[in-house]
């Protein structure tokens, strides 16, 4: 073996290189405070390496970063976990060259003849800051394009170059394809580039001068290998620990592991929770100081002097009083980044709205996998499409734009909000003007417009116009309201004929998200719905002498030219889609109507979203409740 | 060690030394001129196709054109606004292109639109002029609210005392035709006071 090594060595010099580069003379003996260099060269390689690998299965496009992310995150083989230590052994970068620069300036290891190595030190710092950046928006996910948005917004009030600077990043004046492919060959390029090359310099320089050590006692000195490596090792497994720990840390809160992937980035979707990460925060708590044209002294100015005053710290701190105002100014930034983190983060956690909108935003990010699972996949349109058309994620937020005006969701606005109108500079609760949709289509609903009618109609009251009210007549009077209020007594009284009409009427809608109808109780129904026939006494008039009605699953219409409105596919999509789009028609309230028509307000898509919504036709949410429909069916089925 | 014979490269190197000061000159000059050449070649051909991004290029957008209406799109009708002035926020939707994909139907970006008193309507861009993000609309107070770094605006877009932004909400023209709204839709640059629109 000692042969073979000898010929390698004659052919390459290896064992010379070796020699140099494990002893390395530590005057003193091994201490840990040495170790950040180190931990940072550790994490370093750990990150290319993990880099490479995803690079092999991402794809840096806006059609398909996200969609590979996805992919990587929850399809490949441990993939969660070579993301996850991608993320967190970025974080964790950050935070070792703040100890390693904190080292350096503390024990004054920047003096001469070291001044150029701390420069490029300060430089590496700068590179490992660019790849956070870079490396922020690859997911294309909300939370990155956003967060990226604002930074290449605040790169361009750069004086001069600053709109060019920005295009050149961004690859045009908007985001998008080239966006991705200019910042992943950034990212995993240009900037591990010159972090390789500037190492090998920072390294080769730092071992040339040699380690000055503060008081050394020469009986403890030793070599880098093994003792400090082993120093250094230790507290690189720390690190790696503390990792995969983050990594893991969702399992055990019962989430899925790894980092969380935000829902793909929509550039018209705006986005309240847009935040850059962590360490970041300290800038971005900063610039709200820095209100209109100030903006650049906040960004550019100030950023640009603490940097100017860093690289001049060889310099001052050739006298003893430099090197203490140092020590110093390096503390003092110290505590003001973390003060001014928490600002950020206390001001944020104290902010109703931003907390509304991360929640939303995580709602957003787990319903799309759900979404694809349904699809079988992402189709070429890509995943920000998927909720784009979700009715689940949509026909509320149309709800809450369109319809809350007069309509209520269980109370609110669909969004989960109370409507709140200014009146003379006061918040106050309008009171709604027409029915609450909460439980539109169920068979409670179906059960209240029979025996609750006016109950069910009660806020058209305070529904005016000119300065009458609306509802009055009708709800004195209407036919509809005397029919429940004549038939709500003997309807009680037959129990099970009030059920087979409530299913009858219900199954109209053939909806695919509650239990389905049965088939016996819709018989009887059907029967009582054309004869008004019950078990014990009968209804004032039968439901097919005002209604037309064709029921589902037959040739021949149940009735026709009824002057109440239209019952076929009572509930169903279509039927809401004709409904919403022309309430007055004659098939619907005609003359009696107060509805505004929303074929013209609403586009064929919004309005197709909310009659989805309404009749249940989306994709499941995960954990499905047991409706309260589970208790109308037992009571009903066999 | 054992007495080395003198190589062809020896003698060569020692020529070398013997040559004229002009020569001499000459020859590493060529030589860095030669080398700086290739060792910027791929830089220069590399740098070309990266600032491609500075050309000015057409329009990426198309626009509806109906009746000489060139640069402004259909947005929404004059009806689905609410009567008392409250803003309503309205996606834009036209062909949009990005690089290599075209996409016929897409939102490029989205207005807030409102009626005025005298019959008109006012569209303004949702982009806070700021830092980019898209404003809300806080209904309770009538104001437009950034929540990126907390920008905020009267109804009808001008900025408050201390918001972070450098200039008022971008107002847009706007046109109804046959109850239709018409908005002559376009982004300005964010961060400066002036407007300044994006080619």
């Amino acid at each position: 073996m000692s042969g073979f090594l000898n010929w390698l060595d004659d052919r390459t010099g290896y064992k010379g290189l070796l020699h140099e580069a494990l002893y390395e003379r530590v005057p003193g003996g091994a201490r840990w405070r040495y170790v950040w260099g180190s931990t940072l060269v550790v994490a370093f390689f750990i990150q290319v390496i993990t880099g490479f690998f995803l690079w092999a299965a991402y794809s840096p496009n806006a059609l398909g970063a996200w969609e590979s992310v996805y992919y990587i995150q929850n399809e490949m083989q441990g993939g969660w976990l070579l993301r996850g230590v991608h993320h967190f052994m970025a974080q964790a970068m950050v935070i070792l060259l703040v100890l390693h620069l904190m080292q350096v300036v503390i024990d004054g290891a920047y003096r001469a003849p070291r001044e150029v190595n701390f420069w490029i030190g300060l430089i590496l710092m700068q590179i490992v800051l660019g790849l956070s950046l870079t490396g922020y928006l690859l997911p294309w996910d909300q939370k990155g394009f956003w967060a990226t948005k604002v930074a290449t917004n605040i790169m361009a009030i750069t004086p001069v170059v600053g709109p060019d600077l920005q295009k050149l990043v961004v690859g045009g004046s908007d985001y998008g394809h080239h966006t991705l492919t200019r910042f992943f060959a950034i990212h995993a390029g240009l900037l591990p580039g010159l972090l390789i090359a500037l190492l090998a310099l920072h390294i080769h320089v730092f071992r040339r001068h040699g380690l000055t050590a503060h008081r050394p006692d020469p009986a403890r000195d030793a070599a880098f290998w093994p003792d400090q490596i082993l120093k250094d090792a230790v507290a690189s497994l720390a690190v790696l620990a503390a990792v995969l720990l983050l990594v893991c840390l969702p399992q055990l809160r019962g989430e899925p592991p790894g980092v969380e992937l935000g829902a793909p980035a929509n550039p018209t979707a705006p986005f309240s929770a847009a935040r850059p990460e962590w360490y970041f925060l300290f800038l971005f708590q900063f610039l709200k100081y820095f209100p209109g044209e100030s903006e650049v002294i906040g960004a550019l100015v100030i950023p640009g002097a603490v940097m100017f005053v860093l690289f001049l710290m060889p310099i001052v701190g050739r006298w003893k009083l430099g090197h203490g105002f140092n020590v110093g100014f390096l503390f003092a930034l110290m505590i003001g980044v973390v003060a001014l983190t928490g600002v950020a983060m206390y001001e944020d956690a104290n902010n109703p709205a931003f907390q509304a909108a991360k929640q939303e935003a995580r709602r957003n990010a787990e319903r799309v996998p759900l979404l694809i699972e349904a699809e079988g996949g992402i189709g070429p349109e890509g995943a920000a499409a998927l909720l784009a058309s979700d009715p689940l994620i949509q026909g509320p937020e149309i709800f809450a734009k369109q319809c809350a005006a007069c309509h209520r969701y269980n109370g609110h606005d669909g969004l989960g909000h109370p409507v709140v109108e200014n009146q003379d500079g006061k918040e106050v609760e309008p009171p709604p003007t027409a029915t609450d949709l909460g439980n539109f289509g169920t068979r409670e609903w179906m059960r209240s417009l029979l025996i609750d009618y006016k109950i069910l109609f009660a806020p058209l009251e305070n529904a005016t116009w000119n300065g009458e009210s609306v509802g009055a007549t009708f709800l004195e009077d209407g036919d509809m309201v005397n029919w429940s209020e004549e038939n709500k007594e003997v309807l009680l009284q037959n129990p099970d004929d009030l059920a087979a009409l409530v299913e009858f009427v219900f199954a109209q809608a053939e909806r695919s998200d509650m239990p389905p109808p049965n088939p016996e109780l819709v018989a009887r129904g059907r029967e009582i719905f054309e004869f008004g026939e019950l078990t014990d006494g009968e209804l004032s008039s039968a439901c097919v002498d005002c209604h037309s009605m064709h029921a589902v699953g037959e040739d021949e219409p149940l009735s026709e030219d009824g002057y109440a409105p239209m019952l076929t596919g009572y509930g169903s999509r279509k039927w809401l889609t004709e409904f919403i789009s022309n309430p007055g028609a004659p098939v619907f309230y005609g003359d009696s109507n107060a509805m505004p028509a929303f074929a013209e307000k609403l586009s064929f898509e919004d309005l197709d979203m909310i009659a989805r919504w309404l009749s249940g036709d989306y994709v499941p949410p995960a954990a499905e409740v047991a409706s309260s429909e589970g208790e109308d069916v037992a009571a009903g089925s066999d | 060690m054992t007495a080395q014979t003198k190589t062809t490269a020896d003698t060569q190197v020692e020529r070398g030394a013997e040559t004229p000061p002009r020569r001499s000159f000459f020859i590493r000059l060529l030589t860095l001129a030669l080398g700086g050449m290739l060792a910027l070649f791929p830089f220069a051909v590399g740098l070309l196709v990266f600032l491609d991004p500075l050309r000015t290029k057409k329009r990426a957008a198309d626009a509806e054109e109906d009746g000489g209406l060139e640069g402004f799109y259909k947005v929404a009708t004059l009806d689905s606004l609410p009567d008392d002035g409250t803003p309503r926020y309205v996606k834009v939707v036209a062909g949009r292109a990005d690089a290599w994909t075209y996409v016929p139907n897409e939102p490029i970006g989205a207005v807030y639109l409102s009626k005025k008193p005298d019959g008109d309507v006012a569209a303004l861009n949702v982009m806070c002029p700021h830092a980019g993000c898209a404003v809300d609309f806080k209904s309770a107070e009538r104001v437009f609210e950034c929540p990126c770094h907390s920008s905020s605006f009267s109804i009808t877009g001008e900025r408050s005392e201390n918001s972070p932004s450098a200039r008022n909400l971008d107002e847009l023209q706007t046109t109804v035709k046959d109850g239709e709204i018409w908005v002559a839709f376009e982004n300005f640059r964010s961060g400066t006071a002036e407007r300044i629109p994006v080619t």
